[in-house]
């Protein structure tokens, strides 16, 4: 698909394959057959008329009709271990932060330039040149109140996006925001929402739902050939065990259900390892959500995940580090992303909480409270939202207090997005965040970022560390 | 009066306290009753640990992939493996990670700590994980001094090992638990107390003010106001591992007073969680999924590949499991975390691995499954069930394997067509 008129296969008319489709039903859709499909949508010599027919049998039946040009697609990347706002987006000329940072504050003439007050942390250059464009927003004081500072209630929350606290979170949650807004849609089209790692984290998973795990490492996929006598006869003894309840509860029937998903997602998912095998796990997910998505193939919700963001020790070389490899991973999936999905995409971090306040004396930071989240994409309107909470005002634990409550993110992406009720998703009103320039599908008017303080009164040379 | 066991209770026991068992194994304990078999498991020497040596000139990643190899090759290779699920088990609780520690040595000592710490009193083996080289580096209690506390240990200590999440402390109980830990630091790679670096002064947890030293929190936890709370949480924990999630609130209670009744000494408490009717309940048999270690471990038991053979070492990682490289601090989850469309795929790819392996004998190792070419596919399929130690199946899994013998006459590779396709079966893969 990424080399459009090439195709690796032999070519049968597109006709043909439709037909073999029509008559052998999905499990037709072979890896050759997908590709050749793929790779004649990429090289546009598919007549208007079979987009249709080759997108509902690529993604199977979606759930709503509609113009799919118009539909949204989130990408959702987390930071996962508490991403330190503060040196993502530096106050450089709050005096507090290098007091309290001492030698882990960020040097002001470090930064790329945002105005008056910030500076973006040296390694994000790809991010900052989204900056200028006027399409990254940066959404100051995100988190939720009261903090718990456990990683594991914070994010199980984060995921969650409705119910109980984070402090009287009982156990862990049953479903996740971006999960339930799958059950409402349905079951039907297996590349609708999709995670690429090990594990499907909460925030993908629905009542009724769940989302296709897409190994990072590629492999040889039981189902992805039907061609081969001994896979045949394996797959469809799985098939024929899952064909009726199993008689062994709950989970033995998830199993054999999700045996049969992986089955009849294998040839689809065979493609998206394609170029995206080299690089850092994190550059080589993003670059496969692109593929994903790239692949036309209804996915509308795509989780990633990138760790060791809990820097309580040595943080300066190592945040440097985390988020140069972000911003590399971000530039390669917004180049590797095809221009007719750049008007659909939105793609936003989030972190279980920021950093505490003050450095620690292992040159580290403790758990903090709330962080800066990063949404971007062709129709995000760049800039700064949400309250700075500053280092004026701190909590008992020394942390900087929460001024947008984490849901106003997805009420945001919920409406604004994915064309769904938000307050039925996470149980709750939630004022959504002007974030958008034009709605997904929509070009949008290019503008210049909003929210900017660009008076001369405070200088930098005057907020050097003590 | 004694009753015998039944078969189905010895083989359900026998699959949950170690990694499964075949017929010929359980047939070995029939006779016995239920409780005389669990204290004699649990009682048993395990076979002696023979720990890896790890020569220096290897690097340390290369070292890494020795003792986890020599890990799974043990769990695979012990007669009654309990000991080492029970450290699996601990594994997970007090977990440290290579990505953290890339120091295989420590890791390993770390994972023999635990192991001789499995089955005694909770408390001692706490002190012993907080001191424990690997865990001061992996949460940071290397760097806690008194001019600068990290309370990272302090927080994962109450919030992860001992009374779970905001269970009846504070972030103040946290703050002062990092003054009494500060000071239990590393000069290299041992463990050294510098009292020049301890906080000496009073400090207040959980509403008694001393001058706490660090173990003494501990004997706080198991010994003071507080240890019913750590009791329950220890016993939720141990319960949901070995029998099903979220045991009910009656239950719950009656095995909370049973773990304070044995000090917390987790062999006792073992023999009273295997004895109660709940574990061999229908909800219990059809409530866990193997995780991919326990799914693991058991092919290569049942078909003596070995850890090395089967790519098993490697495949864990994209299986989300891999020891020594716990995700977090929380260790792994559980359930509906293992089950996936991806899991299936990679558990495939092992099980195909070791399936041919199984087919293709290298000459003078005993032959997998020998003769099963002749046997009636009936027969075939209830031959192959019993060596993977799941010897009952519903009647659609029987008829699906009968059927994939059937289409097999005159093909090779009939051993390893039928051991992967079981291995991917829901009653394989539930525990």
């Amino acid at each position: 698909m990424s080399e459009p008129g090439k195709s690796l296969v032999p070519i049968e008319p597109i006709d043909n394959v439709l037909d073999a489709i029509d008559r052998g039903g999905p499990r037709a859709l072979n890896r050759r057959r997908f590709l050749q499909l793929g790779a004649a949508i990429a090289a546009g010599t598919v007549a208007t008329s079979q987009l249709g027919p080759i997108r509902r049998i690529l993604g199977g039946a979606t759930a709503d009709a509609g113009d799919a040009s118009k539909d949204g697609i989130v990408v959702m990347v987390y930071l996962d271990g508490g991403n330190d706002g503060m040196n993502t987006l530096v106050p450089i000329a709050d005096n507090r932060y290098h007091d309290l940072r001492r030698t882990l504050a960020v040097a002001p003439e470090a930064t790329l330039p945002i105005d008056t007050n910030y500076g973006m942390h040296p390694s994000l250059s790809f991010l900052h040149q989204k900056w200028r464009e006027g399409t990254l927003a940066f959404v100051r004081g995100v988190g939720y109140a009261p903090p718990n500072l456990s990683h594991f209630s914070s994010v199980d929350y984060w995921n969650a996006g409705q119910g109980a606290a984070a402090s009287s979170m009982q156990s862990t949650p049953q479903s996740g925001w971006l999960g339930r807004w799958t059950d409402n849609r349905g079951a039907a089209n297996l590349f609708q929402s999709a995670t690429i790692g090990n594990q499907v984290p909460i925030m993908m998973r629905g009542m009724s739902t769940s989302s296709l795990l897409i190994p990072l490492v590629p492999a040889a996929l039981l189902g992805a050939t039907d061609t081969d006598l001994n896979e045949r006869w394996v797959s469809n003894a799985l098939r024929s065990i899952a064909a009726s309840p199993t008689g062994t509860g709950v989970l033995g029937d998830t199993i054999a259900r999700r045996t049969v998903r992986a089955l009849d997602a294998a040839p689809g998912v065979a493609t998206v390892w394609n170029n995206a095998i080299t690089g850092t796990p994190i550059g080589r997910q993003l670059l496969m959500a692109a593929n994903l998505i790239n692949a036309s193939v209804g996915t509308r919700v795509v989780s990633v995940g990138f760790d060791g963001f809990d820097t309580h020790a040595s943080q300066a070389v190592t945040h440097q580090n985390l988020l140069k490899d972000l911003d590399a991973a971000l530039a390669g999936f917004f180049q590797r992303l095809d221009p007719t999905f750049a008007n659909r995409v939105t793609l936003m971090t989030f972190s279980e909480f920021g950093r505490r306040g003050a450095a620690n004396d292992s040159n580290g930071t403790d758990h903090g409270t709330s962080s800066v989240a990063m949404v971007l994409g062709q129709n995000v309107a760049g800039g700064l939202y949400g309250e700075d909470p500053g280092l004026v005002n701190l909590d008992s634990s020394g942390n900087p207090g929460v001024t947008v409550d984490f849901r106003r993110m997805y009420a945001t992406v919920l409406s604004g997005w994915l064309a769904s009720d938000a307050v039925q998703v996470i149980g709750a009103a939630h004022e959504p965040l002007p974030l958008f320039r034009a709605p997904p599908g929509d070009v949008a008017t290019p503008g210049a970022p909003v929210g900017l303080v660009t008076s001369s009164v405070v200088t930098s040379t005057t907020n050097s560390p003590p | 009066m004694t009753i015998a066991a039944t078969t189905a209770e010895i083989s359900h026991f026998l699959r949950r306290a170690t990694f499964g068992a075949t017929p010929t194994e359980v047939n070995a304990y029939v006779g016995m009753e239920l409780g005389q078999l669990i204290d004699q498991l649990i009682d048993s020497v395990p076979a002696p640990v023979v720990l890896p040596t790890l020569d220096p000139a290897m690097g340390d990643y290369q070292q890494l992939v020795v003792i986890r190899r020599w890990w799974l090759q043990r769990m695979a290779d012990v007669a009654v493996p309990l000991r080492e699920k029970l450290t699996f088990f601990w594994h997970g609780h007090f977990p440290s990670s290579y990505w953290k520690v890339p120091k295989p040595q420590l890791l390993l000592n770390q994972n023999q700590t635990l192991r001789a710490g499995a089955t005694g009193l909770v408390g001692d083996l706490a002190k012993a994980i907080a001191v424990d080289p690997a865990m001061l580096v992996y949460l940071d209690n290397g760097l806690n001094v008194a001019s600068a506390p990290n309370e990272n240990f302090a927080r994962e200590l109450f919030e992860l090992f001992t009374l779970g999440v905001d269970n009846h402390y504070t972030q103040a109980d946290i703050v002062a638990s990092a003054r009494a830990w500060s000071g239990h630091g590393l000069v290299g790679d041992a463990y050294v107390f510098n009292a020049s670096l301890h906080d000496g002064g009073d400090k207040t947890i959980f509403g008694i003010t001393k001058a706490f030293t660090g173990p003494d929190v501990i004997d706080e936890l198991t010994s003071g106001a507080n240890r019913a709370l750590m009791a329950r949480f220890l016993a939720a924990k141990l319960w949901s591992f070995y029998a099903y999630p979220n045991p009910g609130t009656e239950l719950l209670d009656q095995l909370t007073t049973e773990f304070v009744n044995v000090d917390m000494r987790t062999d006792l408490f073992l023999k009273v969680m295997f004895r109660r009717p709940e574990f061999y309940s229908a909800q219990a048999r059809q409530s866990l999924v193997r995780s991919p270690v326990e799914w693991g471990v058991a092919l290569l038991r049942a078909t003596g590949v070995s850890a090395q053979d089967s790519g098993l070492d490697w495949a864990l990682a994209d299986l989300g499991q891999s020891p020594f490289e716990p995700p977090s601090v929380s260790g792994w989850k559980q359930n509906e975390y293992w089950i996936s469309e991806a899991a299936l795929w990679k558990k495939h790819t092992v099980a195909s691995t070791i399936g041919w392996k199984a087919n293709d004998r290298p000459v003078g190792t005993p032959a997998v499954l020998p003769g099963i070419e002749t046997l009636p596919p009936a027969q075939a399929v209830q031959a192959a069930l019993d060596l993977m130690g799941t010897p009952e199946v519903s009647a659609t899994t029987r008829g699906a394997l009968v059927q994939l013998v059937t289409n097999h006459a005159g093909y090779q590779g009939l051993r390893a067509n039928l051991l992967r396709t079981i291995a991917l079966t829901p009653e394989f893969q539930l525990a």
